[in-house]
């Protein structure tokens, strides 16, 4: 899919830009207090370097769409973005005299999937940086593939200072690796890195690519920061499903498609066997789903975007886990899943294992209803899964 | 006018011995750098209002200059009352940054 703009847009664009000229120094909108002036704004128009505003403002959109994910409200997002100015702390002054444990006041980084930051890097570079909490991997995005041994340092170092202030003890980085995205795309001129690093952070939060030419990516990025939200996928949009069940399906790879199909089919199956008294049955496949529900928690693999989408150029290949048992097959069929997928796929296995446990112990008629309801979950899922709702109860 | 700046730029060791007001507060400015500069302003100063004094202080654009509180991009309508800020805070400065690539 390529992110090409309305025709209607292109004049909408063109007034946005006069508009932004004509403010100058003053502001241009604010993206959810994030503010953004004119000139910074008219940053976005081919060749202009982006600067700290429009970076944070575009960040500020895409934390807007993270708190809409589903799981996101009681339990805290498993998805964290910090501004551009968290790594220019961190190197100077330092975490402590920084006080940037006051930066992740809300959040605790160590039970995150993904900590994600810009960096602006020798005073005229944009790079993303992802701390992958889930696979205790530190990750660097650059459009321009240089080397970055002091960045991964610097971090590991704040890994290490975060977990001594909050958790009062030492971490054991041991076992976490580094990892540059090899297959980053590079950007063609001398002036996109920030265009680059602001789809990079969208990607790796939502799980949507920003596709396209550097210059139709700024089109794009700059009608969303004048709307003031990243712009919806609109077949998706359009579609009947409830609320909770809009989930973009459109670059699951098929593969992942039929094993998420699989999986839920196996949930059903604990309901229905439950139901029908073979208790003992649906404990076995209880089992299972509540493995999946740790792999897919802790050690499901990467959405490995593969060969199919040739046409986008913001299609990095991630490295996947190895397969070493049926069950990890199993999960690594899951790769590509969007991440928005993954969050819906994460309530709804803990809540068949909640129900589970609760009709172990008593069985009562609210967790049967509770079941009802999570297979009704279930179902819709599957129903976005093909467009259609294909278990028919 | 040098009235208000009066009221809100004062050095920090002028004010120590300042009797303690209840609609006034100490804030430091502190850059990567880690130079300071001590503000006394009222609970109601907007943070356009001390930017610029800053921005002046220090000699500075003040469209180059960004106030982060605690990680967080001060608005330029906020005070200290709608921050909960306390006596004593730190509110970073940071400058501008940009990026393309390459030069």
């Amino acid at each position: 899919m390529l992110w090409k703009i309305a025709p209607a847009d292109v004049q909408r664009l063109r007034s946005l830009f006069a508009d932004a000229r004509r403010l100058g120094k003053d502001t241009f909108r604010h993206c959810h207090k994030e503010p953004i002036t004119g000139e910074s704004f008219q940053r976005l128009l081919p060749n202009g370097w982006l600067n700290d505003e429009v970076v944070n403002s575009y960040i500020a959109l895409v934390r807007a769409e993270i708190k809409k994910l589903p799981s996101a409200g009681s339990i805290q997002p498993s998805i964290h973005i910090l501004g551009t100015f968290f790594y220019k702390k961190l190197v100077h002054p330092g975490y402590d005299n920084a006080r940037l444990y006051t930066w992740t006041s809300k959040v605790d980084i160590f039970k995150l999937h993904r900590l994600i930051f810009p960096i602006h890097i020798h005073g005229l570079h944009w790079i993303t940086a992802c701390i992958d909490v889930a696979h205790k991997r530190i990750e660097i995005y650059d459009s321009l593939h240089e080397s970055h041994s002091k960045v991964f340092k610097v971090i590991r170092e704040y890994l290490v200072a975060e977990h001594r202030k909050k958790k009062g003890q030492d971490i054991d980085l041991g076992c976490w690796s580094d990892w540059t995205c090899a297959s980053f795309p590079e950007q063609q001129t001398s002036d996109d890195c920030g265009v680059f690093a602001g789809a990079c952070i969208r990607w790796l939060a939502l799980g949507s690519k920003l596709v396209g030419d550097a210059d139709s990516m700024r089109e794009r990025m700059a009608l969303e920061i004048a709307d003031g939200k990243l712009a919806t996928v609109p077949e998706v949009a359009q579609t009947a499903f409830r609320p909770s069940t809009l989930v973009d399906l459109r670059e699951t790879p098929p593969q992942a498609q039929a094993s998420l199909q699989a999986l839920l089919s196996r949930l059903y199956e604990v309901r229905v066997q439950w139901q029908g008294g073979q208790r003992l049955a649906a404990l076995q496949t209880g089992k299972e789903t509540s493995d999946l529900r740790r792999a897919l928690q802790g050690q499901v693999a990467y959405p490995s975007y593969g060969t199919t989408h040739t046409q986008s150029n913001l299609t990095p290949e991630l490295p996947s886990t190895s397969a070493t048992s049926r069950r990890d097959a199993l999960v690594l069929n899951l790769a590509g899943i969007d991440i928005v997928m993954q969050q819906h796929l994460r309530r709804l296995l803990s809540s068949f294992e909640s129900i589970q446990m609760e009709a172990l112990k008593k069985e009562n008629s609210s967790a049967m209803s509770n079941a009802i309801s999570a297979r009704g979950q279930a179902r819709a899922i599957v129903g976005a899964v093909e467009g259609s709702d294909p278990i028919s109860s | 006018m040098a009235d208000d700046q009066d009221q809100t730029q004062h050095e920090h060791e002028q004010e120590s011995k300042a009797e303690a007001d209840s609609s006034t507060i100490n804030v430091k400015v502190v850059t990567s750098t880690g130079d300071e500069v001590f503000f006394k302003i009222k609970k109601n100063t907007k943070m356009s209002k001390l930017k610029g004094a800053y921005a002046q202080r220090v000699g500075k654009d003040v469209q180059t200059i960004r106030f982060l509180y605690d990680g967080e991009r001060l608005g330029e309508d906020e005070t200290p009352s709608s921050l909960d800020m306390q006596d004593g805070d730190t509110i970073d400065v940071m400058v501008e940054q940009v990026g393309g690539g390459r030069l």
